[in-house]
């Protein structure tokens, strides 16, 4: 599953015509400048065209007790939303079990999950993603394709300093009536546009979780990824980190590479 | 007993403890071992099976799986040993997989043994008819013996075409004399029937198109070949053809068969008599048992699911035509899932589903149903009931003709993965209801534990299922994971 990528279509379309008119004689208001902001994060991720990577996820409750899981998954970059095929390998008992997911951007997502004790494939709704993504503290929407229509009420706040770096500090409300979140406040630094940081507020508008995502680097000359996430729920005292290792570009995937038949056969 | 499964414990300690240390050694092994323990509340129904209330038995599977050429070539190997404490029959081993798998951009060639599944339904399988089932191990039906096949899969963009050559039939496993969920006759695996004379090196076939577009799921599929469920026909090892005072014109000098000789079927020993004769005349048998006997079949299956707003609607639907019976079966339910129920983590899931299977149920009322209690029961009967018995054989039935599944899942979504499922199967004519209860967690790293309860209430004598009614037990996996 690709994680923090948004990608362009309509939206850039009808946002580019709003750009244009709401011409800078005054200055923008807060809701035109949390939209340029995202949508030009947007322009500058895209284009990467396929991917895959390796994850290692910390599992870490209240007590500092931890436990791991590891995942390799790949991604293909698809104009309505993308394509990615995940597979478990640790925990030994869930090893094998894969989720191919095909993203859309206006509709629900189409998503098989791959049971390998069975050799079952079985088609799962996509429409509860505010679940924890194997009991950890990422949920499924925290993991799944980032797109501009997900979110609605696109705020700039302010612009704050994190570790040295410029940000815009932008609010934004999900589009999804069953996501766990009312809105999320993300930091992109003001050079890459790059997410830093990302305040979870839950149903009840409290302060649910905070991501900070570290350690980026540039691939192709462009594009920027991170190797490490973390994830710490204020509410419950667990969090997660998730560490991304050979990030590849350019490996030729096609769509056979994400159907259902390579779903069965992928290890 | 206790003596000969030390014996096999031990080897198989030796050879998980080489499985363990050949996993750093060679990345594509990998393995686990399962303890199971059962105990059955009740006696159970037939003399010859154990009356051991807890039972244990030790299961082991290695898996092996390599590839090159860039993902383009892969072997895959998964084997399969179990050794029962009690049943003899359930000690056994396969090959569940052994395979070669060439995947191409329209093509895809898999060669060896492989298990296939095919199917949407929850609480039945009845479009699933490549592997045959290794009733041993349970009774769902879910465990399945390795199938040789040539598979070729072709790709295009509206959908995949999967065309089977399946060229040796595996016939299947059933629980032996002495253990459980055994039909109340012992079933003799050693003398199956075959109606084909090439038997089990029959060539059957099949071919399956599936497609999926945003929302639905399609298949449709055509089985020819050795039909994987078995039909029953009932044997004895030997008669004995008693006459009650027949009259002169009715006396005949019988020739009775000799002892030990093992006779295939009634009909060998059904002496040729008057109609007006019959009646003075009783048949009884000796190890009357049930042997297994493979039709050829066609069968064409339907599946399709539909997916709207998170609820999952779903059929299957199955025609099989053989030389002695048609019938047709329809399973149609729905699924939901709740997510975050209460804005915890916890995801609940409701399934129902319906049962149908045209070839009904045998009338409980009718001569047919004596004539079988009375062959159940061992007990001797008339010359004409052995002729009833002897039409039966050529029906079949599932227990599950009118019947009618709930079911729900709840999942933690913990860190240990813990999961509950409940669900029941009630039948609508007979009220007999299958309870199943289960639930599995990790433990700790490498370990996960798994419980499961079945009960079984209110089985009419001739439902096929009327052999387990004593055989409600709970049952505790323990698996490690190499």
């Amino acid at each position: 599953m690709r994680l923090f990528h948004p990608t362009l279509l309509l939206t850039l379309v009808t946002t580019g015509s709003l750009l244009l008119t709401a011409l800078p004689v005054a200055a923008e208001t807060p809701a035109e400048k949390g939209m340029t902001i995202t949508v030009e994060a947007d322009k500058r991720s895209n284009g990467w065209g396929d991917s895959k990577v390796e994850m290692e996820m910390i599992l870490r409750n209240k007590q500092g007790e931890e436990s791991k899981r590891l995942i390799h998954s790949r991604a293909l970059e698809k104009p309505d939303g993308d394509w990615g095929l995940t597979v478990f390998d640790e925990p030994k008992d869930v090893k094998g079990t894969a989720l191919l997911t095909h993203s859309h951007k206006a509709a629900p997502d189409d998503q098989w999950l791959f049971l390998p004790a069975v050799k079952r494939v079985k088609r799962i709704a996509s429409n509860n993603k505010s679940g924890p993504f194997m009991g950890s503290e990422f949920a499924f929407e925290d993991l799944s394709s980032q797109e501009i229509e997900k979110y609605t009420g696109y705020q700039w706040l302010k612009d704050e300093t994190i570790d040295g770096l410029d940000c815009f500090v932008i609010e934004r409300r999900p589009v999804d009536k069953n996501s766990g979140y009312t809105r999320q406040v993300a930091w992109l630094d003001k050079v890459e546009y790059r997410v830093l940081k990302v305040e979870f507020y839950d149903r009840k508008d409290a302060l649910l979780k905070t991501l900070t995502v570290k350690d980026y680097s540039q691939y192709l000359g462009k594009h920027w990824r991170p190797a490490r996430m973390d994830m710490v729920n204020h509410q419950t005292g667990k969090s997660t980190s998730l560490a991304f290792k050979n990030y590849t570009f350019g490996n030729k995937f096609t769509d056979r590479d994400f159907d259902q038949n390579t779903l069965q056969s992928v290890r | 007993m206790s003596e000969r499964l030390s014996v096999w414990v031990h080897r198989l300690g030796s050879i998980l403890l080489l499985v363990s240390s050949n996993v750093l050694a060679a990345d594509g092994f990998s393995a686990s071992a399962t303890l199971e323990g059962r105990y059955f509340f009740d006696a159970p129904l037939a003399e010859s099976q154990s009356d051991e209330r807890a039972q244990f038995s030790l299961a082991l599977q290695p898996e092996y799986y390599r590839e090159w050429a860039d993902g383009q070539q892969s072997l895959t190997a998964v084997g399969f040993a179990r050794v029962d404490q009690i049943d003899d029959q359930r000690t056994h081993a396969d090959i569940r997989e052994l395979y070669w798998q060439h995947r191409g951009e329209t093509l895809e060639w898999r060669i060896g043994l492989r298990k296939v599944f095919w199917g949407m339904i929850e609480s039945a399988h009845l479009v699933d008819v490549i592997n045959q089932s290794d009733n041993a191990e349970s009774l769902d039906g879910e465990d399945k013996l390795g199938q040789p096949m040539l598979n070729l899969a072709w790709v295009t963009g509206a959908g995949t075409v999967d065309f089977f050559v399946l060229p040796y039939f595996r016939e299947r496993t059933f629980p032996g004399t002495e253990g459980r969920f055994r039909p109340f006759l012992p079933i003799n695996t050693d003398r199956p029937l075959y109606e084909s004379d090439q038997r089990e090196r029959h060539v059957d076939g099949a071919i399956r198109y599936t497609h999926s577009l945003s929302g639905w799921d399609l298949g449709l599929s055509y089985f020819q070949g050795t039909q994987r469920e078995p039909r029953f026909e009932f044997a004895v090892d030997d008669v004995r053809i008693v006459p009650n005072n027949p009259p002169l014109a009715c006396q005949l000098a019988l020739q009775q068969p000799a002892l030990g000789e093992v006779l295939v079927s009634l009909a060998g020993v059904l002496p040729a008599l008057d109609p007006g004769c019959e009646s003075y005349y009783t048949v009884e048998p000796v190890n009357p048992q049930l042997l297994p006997a493979y039709d050829q079949s066609r069968q064409v299956g339907l599946e399709l699911q539909r997916l709207m707003e998170g609820w999952f609607l779903k059929l299957e639907a199955i025609h099989r035509d053989s030389r002695v019976q048609e019938y047709t079966a329809v399973a149609a339910g729905f699924e939901y899932t709740w997510g975050a129920v209460f804005s915890s983590p916890l995801d609940v899931t409701l399934v129902a589903e319906y049962l149908y299977d045209s070839r009904g149920r045998i009338d409980p009322d009718s001569d047919q149903a004596l004539a079988l209690r009375k062959f159940f029961a061992g007990e001797a009967f008339t010359v004409e009931e052995a002729r009833r018995l002897q039409n039966l054989q050529a029906e079949s039935y599932s227990p599950f003709q009118d019947d009618v599944f709930i079911g729900a899942r709840v999942a933690l979504n913990d860190e240990a993965s813990t999961e509950f499922l409940a669900g029941v199967i009630v039948d609508r004519e007979t009220e007999a209801k299958l309870v199943s209860l289960e639930g599995s967690r990790r433990i700790v790293e490498g370990w996960k534990l798994a419980v499961e309860a079945r009960h079984f209430a209110d089985i009419p004598v001739l439902d096929p299922l009327y052999s387990v009614s004593r055989d409600t037990h709970i049952q505790l996996e323990l698996t490690k994971y190499f």
